[in-house]
């Protein structure tokens, strides 16, 4: 997986990959989720190995103080986050339909956007 | 589809008129403390505002729903999210680029309103309120209210706008719509007399046009009225005896059609 865009090297990068890809969001609960979390500097560029084929959602969190969770103001998010498929912003999260992805034998690459909103 | 299409017309117009009880409710009230006789005698003509404007609450919650419908469902429209999506200066550009296309569509086809025969069946409603009063801002025949309620969700298409800065532009567009009709100049005098005052319109500007009628047409800039001379400068605001002895004479005991019809054939007349 490769990450574009993160603002800063502060702090941490969450991964959460999930096939419950209808319940995406809630990745950080679900039974054979795969998860990695690793310094931002570091996150650029992230290699997973040994996933099944099939389809799945990816999360992408830069928790920038460390604390475990995407801080919100007023309901939006303080901290940068990301979808693969990079789905378009509005109100509210994106679809199921627009973060699920093929994840094909073999190897291949997915690209995910940081998004900042504050 | 059709029924999340209709909940989100629906919650619009909600929206809508909520904003509308919210900001002409606050002007209007401000209005009473300052001037405590301004709107006496006026109640009937606020009644026949209201109804109007809850009209055009309706009209205007159609479009706006269905494009919030699609924007939350299909990703429609070109609002954006991230700060950083343009470069920065789109910002403060995007914002003007919304108000200068909304006052150009609202000049032209204000103008064209006020040809008699459209004159007459459509726009003669929003100058049945003489004065006008903070309620008047959505007091639109229906057909006008669908000239303006189309032209934001259009918008949000053709220009890329940052969540925040559509925001500001409704803000903007519901200030100035209130404050243009409430029938005294909240803005202070170095602004509205000063360099500023030649492009930017305020309620010394629109007064005039409630009064004269055939000048005055833009809503934001005096550009298009300056560019086609129509532009009459500043008004004067009726005190308030004299504008309720000019009501009165115009509009009988009160707004009922007839006497909404008799005044529309009288405009007509002074619109040609």
């Amino acid at each position: 997986m490769t990450l574009e865009g993160l603002r800063n090297d502060k702090g941490e990068v969450h991964l959460c990959l999930t096939r419950k890809t209808q319940e995406f969001l809630d990745c950080a609960e679900h039974d054979g989720r795969v998860t990695r979390q690793l310094p931002a500097s570091a996150a650029r560029s992230v290699k997973l190995e040994r996933l099944s084929p099939g389809s799945w959602s990816l999360l992408v969190l830069h928790d920038e103080n460390g604390n475990g969770k995407l801080d919100k103001t007023l309901g939006i998010p303080r901290e940068g986050f990301g979808f693969s498929g990079n789905p378009k912003l509005r109100m509210g999260p994106p679809k199921p339909r627009e973060v699920r992805f093929d994840l094909p034998a073999g190897s291949s690459e997915q690209h995910v956007r940081l998004r900042y909103l504050l | 589809m059709l029924a999340a299409i209709l909940l989100s017309a629906a919650a619009m117009t909600l929206i809508v008129a909520l904003r509308y009880f919210l900001s002409s409710g606050l002007f209007a009230a401000w209005t009473a403390r300052r001037f405590p006789d301004r709107m006496a005698g006026q109640a009937r003509q606020v009644v026949m505002e209201i109804r109007y404007s809850l009209y055009s609450a309706a009209i205007y919650g159609v479009p706006a729903g269905i494009v919030a419908w699609g924007w939350r469902e299909h990703g429609w429209t070109r609002i954006y999210m991230e700060w950083d999506a343009y470069p920065l200066w789109w910002l403060p550009l995007s914002f003007l680029l919304m108000l200068l296309a909304h006052d150009a569509w609202f000049y032209w086809t204000h103008r064209a309103m006020h040809w008699p025969p459209l004159f007459k069946r459509i726009h003669a409603v929003h100058h049945a309120s003489r004065p006008p009063t903070a309620w008047a801002a959505m007091s639109f025949h229906p057909y006008e209210a669908v000239t303006g309620a189309i032209v934001v969700p259009l918008l949000v298409f053709v220009i890329p706008v940052h969540v925040a800065v559509l925001g500001l532009t409704l803000l903007v567009m519901t200030v100035m719509g209130v404050t243009n009709h409430m029938g005294w100049e909240v803005f202070p005098r170095r602004l509205v007399h000063g360099p500023l005052g030649k492009w930017l319109i305020t309620a010394s500007h629109h007064e005039l046009h409630h009064q004269k009628y055939r000048c005055n047409y833009g809503l934001y800039f005096r550009l298009w009225d300056r560019l086609c001379g129509t532009d009459r400068g500043l008004g004067e605001f009726a005190t308030s005896a004299a504008s309720r002895a000019s009501r009165d004479s115009a509009l009988g005991s009160g707004a009922s059609p007839a006497t909404l019809q008799r005044g529309a054939d009288r405009d007509a007349g002074r619109a040609a």
